[in-house]
């Protein structure tokens, strides 16, 4: 497979495509959350629908209100978990979302609503989508700096 | 939800037992079909396979506002005039159960559940310092404490409420089953690496007091869902970053997962109630005046980042990574900054349960403000 760049549709939907054969992913897959995924000024929105991970396309910033919640990082950290991800097979013990989120001044997730009942889906489904990001070990990675 | 129609024969052999019967002098008008006879239920396991709330159909989905069902007949089905009086219920009223995606939140709930025995990969833990090994079979010991009031507490409702109000009565259930689960693994985290169970928690609150004492349905879901749940909900995100092997890492994250579901469950009936019931909102304050006292005080073992309990010592070691006195403060420092992340996290739930107007008005404690803001 030839290298993919990140942040990009076309890497998100391979790491969908993968995921979705996932056994992990499969056994606590039931997730039912749009995401949108922000990387310096790229936003790519996600539609997690049950055992289906569908409807990836790159949004504006406004979009970001109609997702259930945004997952935020520098370009630097996205890099930092991804090379982690590669390196182990899987998210070491610095580098999983939960850990991530408590890391940083402000929290790598959010409702852009403040919701409160919406940010918490990413505990709610976060053993999916660690799932899901670790199987970014399986995918060539290029990585492309966006404007932060 | 695709339908397909009975084939036409299924109707008329239905007329004739109906003939034959009363040819005989049999009573077989229970056979008499139903308003979704007739009519079959598709899914699909990529859609999440067959659901409760695809069941939710015709009189089947009329949900009373208050329920004269004593019997234990299940939602929808036909009254039998001499079925007994099973159950006293005093949860009748759908106001102070009900909440708009209980059916998901169930599903969801069933679909989740996971295994100590073999979703955690055990192999993985090695031999820690004395002082970290011990600080975990502290906060093993909390948390298995904890567990055992959340399983509890919820319990005691379950045949209190109406079965025309099944689906948070069924969410509870799972509820119950999920803190089982959690009892359990935190008590062999205690033993998997050769420690053992250490002291009992030595705050009377915790060990299930002002819970276990309410009074009402939504006063219990207040205490226990929105403040209890919240507060070990951030426990075990502490739990996740501060792993030392992938074996509590796992723990902590599936553990975190059953109890966001739990808060949100909290969240949503209290929305529900706000919204249909809303001169019930000066009593649910005064709750939220109570578990916020216990918050800023931490009367309630709420305060992760308060000093001297046992359990918040070992986290300090565990977040600062050893029981010296400099690792120790920067286990406080983080514990502090995840108790504000914590508050913020409260006042954005109790937000979206339309309570949100206590933080304008000055209501909210003072002390919360300062964390918010801070």
């Amino acid at each position: 497979m030839a290298d993919i760049e990140f942040p990009s549709v076309e890497w998100f939907q391979a790491l969908a495509d993968i995921t979705k054969e996932d056994p992990t992913y499969r056994k606590f897959g039931r997730l039912n959350a749009v995401i949108v995924f922000k990387c310096g000024d790229k936003h790519i929105s996600t539609n997690f629908d049950v055992l289906n991970i569908h409807e990836i396309r790159e949004v504006g910033e406004n979009a970001r209100r109609d997702a259930d919640f945004v997952i935020e990082m520098e370009p630097d950290v996205w890099r930092g978990m991804l090379d982690d991800i590669k390196k182990n097979g899987h998210a070491s013990l610095d580098w999983t979302l939960n850990t991530l989120d408590l890391r940083f001044d402000e929290p790598i997730h959010r409702n852009e609503l403040q919701d409160g009942f919406k940010a918490d889906m990413f505990f709610r489904y976060n053993p999916s989508l660690q799932a899901f990001f670790d199987n970014a070990a399986k995918i060539p990675t290029k990585f492309v700096a966006p404007v932060a | 939800m695709a339908t397909e129609a009975r084939p036409e024969k299924y109707i008329t052999t239905f007329q004739q037992l109906m003939e034959e019967g009363r040819k005989n002098g049999y009573r077989l008008d229970w056979l008499l079909p139903r308003e979704t006879f007739g009519a079959r239920l598709d899914s699909t396991p990529e859609a999440g396979g067959l659901l409760l709330q695809d069941i939710d159909r015709g009189p089947f989905a009329e949900i009373p506002d208050w329920s004269d069902n004593m019997t234990g007949r299940p939602r929808g089905s036909l009254t039998r005039a001499n079925a007994a009086r099973v159950g006293n219920y005093s949860v009748r009223t759908k106001a102070d159960i009900w909440l708009k995606n209980a059916s998901q939140l169930y599903e969801e709930a069933v679909q989740r559940q996971w295994s100590s025995a073999v979703d955690v990969p055990w192999e993985t833990m090695e031999e820690l310092p004395d002082d970290i090994e011990r600080a975990e079979c502290q906060l093993a010991t909390f948390l298995t404490e904890v567990e055992f009031v959340a399983g509890d507490v919820p319990g005691k409702w379950i045949s209190e409420t109406t079965p025309d109000y099944y689906e948070p009565r069924m969410f509870l259930i799972s509820q119950i089953m999920d803190e089982a689960r959690h009892m359990d693994v935190f008590r062999k985290r205690a033993f998997a690496n050769g420690g053992g169970l250490m002291s009992q928690t030595t705050n009377v609150a915790l060990s299930g007091g002002a819970i276990d004492s309410a009074r009402d349905f939504t006063e219990m879901s207040a205490r226990l869902h929105i403040s209890g749940e919240g507060l070990v909900l951030s426990i075990f995100r502490m739990g996740e970053r501060m792993s030392y092997n992938e074996a509590e890492k796992a723990i902590y994250r599936l553990a975190a997962s059953d109890e966001s579901r739990h808060v949100a469950f909290g969240v949503m009936h209290l929305q529900y109630l706000s919204q249909t019931d809303p001169k019930r909102k000066e009593e649910i304050h005064s709750y939220l005046d109570e578990i916020e006292m216990g918050l800023v005080a931490g009367t309630g073992g709420q305060n992760p980042a308060q000093r001297g309990t046992p359990s918040n010592a070992a986290l300090a070691i565990l977040l600062g990574g050893g029981s010296d006195p400099a690792s120790m403060m920067e286990g406080e420092q983080i514990a502090l900054a995840v108790r504000q992340r914590q508050v913020k996290e409260y006042v954005q739930r109790v937000k979206v349960a339309g309570l949100g107007e206590r933080f304008e008005n000055g209501r909210a404690n003072a002390t919360l403000a300062a964390y918010v803001s801070a």
